[in-house]
């Protein structure tokens, strides 16, 4: 935890929330939202790091994002948008 | 709506074999190529569906950056169209479709004529087939105002020819010319005569002067009312009345006898089928006959011809001009066969009490009394009729017969008195 606070904020982000605006609008900033427990819809992510059935990384940038899961799939994948599909039992930030 | 364009467009299922299938997937993305369904075989195999429009970028980048991509499956409209593009007879009958759909949608095949009462249908399509419009013919290529004038000129009952075309229905509306009346003779000079012998009852004498009166008895052909009318004169002295010829004109009711007599052969000439028969095929298209049979005379001495026509109307449309014709002929033998007396005789009487009353018009049938008799194999039926009836018959005066009536008007001459010197 202590990493990820050390973790150095693009000047977008600073700048959205000295604003007080959303940052994944101005800064670009990777944006994840969790669907009940079986879709995951990602955007402005970097790229993906593993893939497979019961386990995605998924670059952020400064972070990386892991889900763990059963029966994991990439339904839709194009440029800043990514579409994941299956059981997710965990979600953590590396 | 997705995966009916995901259909429409067309999409490749991909394998994808390297030691990071995810950098692929990575470099796919950033380079805007969409992929979806990913699945993963194992460690270094990746199935995934492309779009068929980007399939073959997907390839280069695989193979760019070391990746095997090979095509597992083809889906989709491009390539379901794709499997015919070899087989030149569909194309060719593609081709003909779309041409018969352009040409056929434009060719009159149906005609609708409204707006005649006296002039028939028949009539009217008649004489727009010498004008060149008929069935099978291209719509758009009709001179219609060339053909509307040429029809104006042919049919002299018509005030008003339009033709429109819609498609492949051509409506003709039509406006008919107003009957010219029928006007009265007045210059010819004629007189009334009887149209049939009988007793006078009522004479009412309307131009002319009447030559018999109530209770008289009069033949068929009498002068009853004479054309040439006596004129009054200034000098009851005068012996000589000049005459006036006019258009005789009145109304004369008598009380007629009519005769009418009517026979009948009591035998009559029937069929005996033999059996056989000859059927033959036709098939009419757009007015031109195809015939399926070869030889066209019939070998039978005495035959019925028995013609079926079958045609398609489509359901909410008109009649085609498709029509498949079936021509039967069936072979008799002529027989004499012995008529019913008594429905032989009912039907003369039937006959001869129409064809009284068509003479009498507006008259009427007091009494009648029908006697029958048999000569040999003739039924005779006689039919004497009491009625009563208007027998004013106008007839116009000869030419000899207005000669004499002006001469005979004329005044005697007169001595001429030598001038004194």
């Amino acid at each position: 935890m202590a990493e990820r606070e050390a973790r150095k904020q693009s000047v977008g982000e600073r700048a959205a929330r000295l604003l007080a605006v959303p940052a994944d609008g101005v800064a670009g900033v990777p944006r994840a939202e969790l669907i009940g427990d079986n879709e995951i819809f990602l955007e402005h992510y970097r790229g993906i790091l593993a893939y497979g059935k019961e386990e995605i990384h998924v670059d952020g940038g400064g972070w990386v994002l892991r889900i763990l899961g059963r029966n994991l799939e990439i339904k839709a994948m194009r440029a800043g948008e990514l579409r994941i599909f299956g059981v997710v039992t965990s979600l953590t930030l590396l | 709506m997705r995966t009916l364009l995901t259909w429409l467009f067309g999409f490749v299922t991909a394998r994808m074999v390297g030691s990071e299938p995810e950098a692929l997937l990575n470099q796919c993305a950033q380079q805007g190529l969409t992929l979806w369904k990913m699945e993963r075989l194992d460690p270094v195999t990746l199935l995934v569906k492309v779009p068929a429009i980007q399939w073959r970028r997907v390839e280069a980048l695989a193979e760019r950056m070391g990746c095997q991509a090979e095509d597992v499956q083809r889906r989709g409209v491009p390539y379901f169209l794709g499997r015919f593009r070899r087989r030149y007879g569909l194309l060719v009958g593609l081709v003909l479709c779309l041409l018969l759909f352009g040409v056929g949608s434009r060719t009159i095949l149906t005609f609708d004529v409204t707006g005649n009462e006296t002039v028939s249908a028949q009539e009217i399509l008649g004489q727009l087939r010498l004008c060149g419009v008929s069935v099978g013919t291209y719509g758009p290529k009709i001179p219609i105002r060339t053909v509307e004038n040429q029809m104006m000129q042919a049919l002299h009952q018509l005030s008003f020819f339009s033709l429109n075309v819609h498609g492949t229905r051509a409506e003709i509306i039509v406006r008919e010319r107003d009957a010219i009346p029928d006007l009265r003779p007045e210059n010819i000079p004629g007189n009334v005569v009887a149209a049939a012998s009988g007793e006078i009852t009522h004479i009412e004498p309307w131009a002319g002067d009447a030559l018999v009166q109530e209770g008289d008895g009069v033949a068929a052909g009498d002068v009853l009312i004479s054309g040439a009318m006596e004129m009054d004169t200034s000098n009851p002295l005068e012996l000589v009345r000049p005459k006036r010829l006019v258009h005789a004109e009145g109304k004369v009711l008598a009380s007629t006898r009519r005769t009418l007599t009517a026979c009948l052969d009591l035998t009559a000439q029937g069929k005996r089928y033999t059996g056989e028969e000859t059927t033959r095929y036709a098939l009419s298209i757009l007015g031109k006959r195809v015939k399926f049979f070869r030889n066209s005379g019939i070998s039978y001495a005495n035959y019925d011809t028995i013609t079926k026509l079958k045609s398609w109307t489509p359901p909410l449309g008109d009649c085609l001009p498709i029509v498949w014709e079936a021509e039967t002929f069936r072979a008799y033998d002529p027989v004499e066969q012995p008529l019913d007396a008594a429905a032989a005789e009912a039907l003369l009487q039937a006959q001869l009490r129409k064809a009284l009353e068509e003479a009498l018009g507006q008259g009427e049938i007091l009494t009648t009394r029908c006697e029958t008799t048999q000569e040999g194999d003739r039924l005779f039926v006689t039919l004497t009729a009491h009625c009563f009836e208007d027998i004013a018959k106008e007839v116009p005066m000869t030419a000899d017969e207005i000669a004499q009536i002006r001469a005979a008007s004329e005044p005697p001459p007169t001595e001429e008195k030598p001038a004194k010197e």
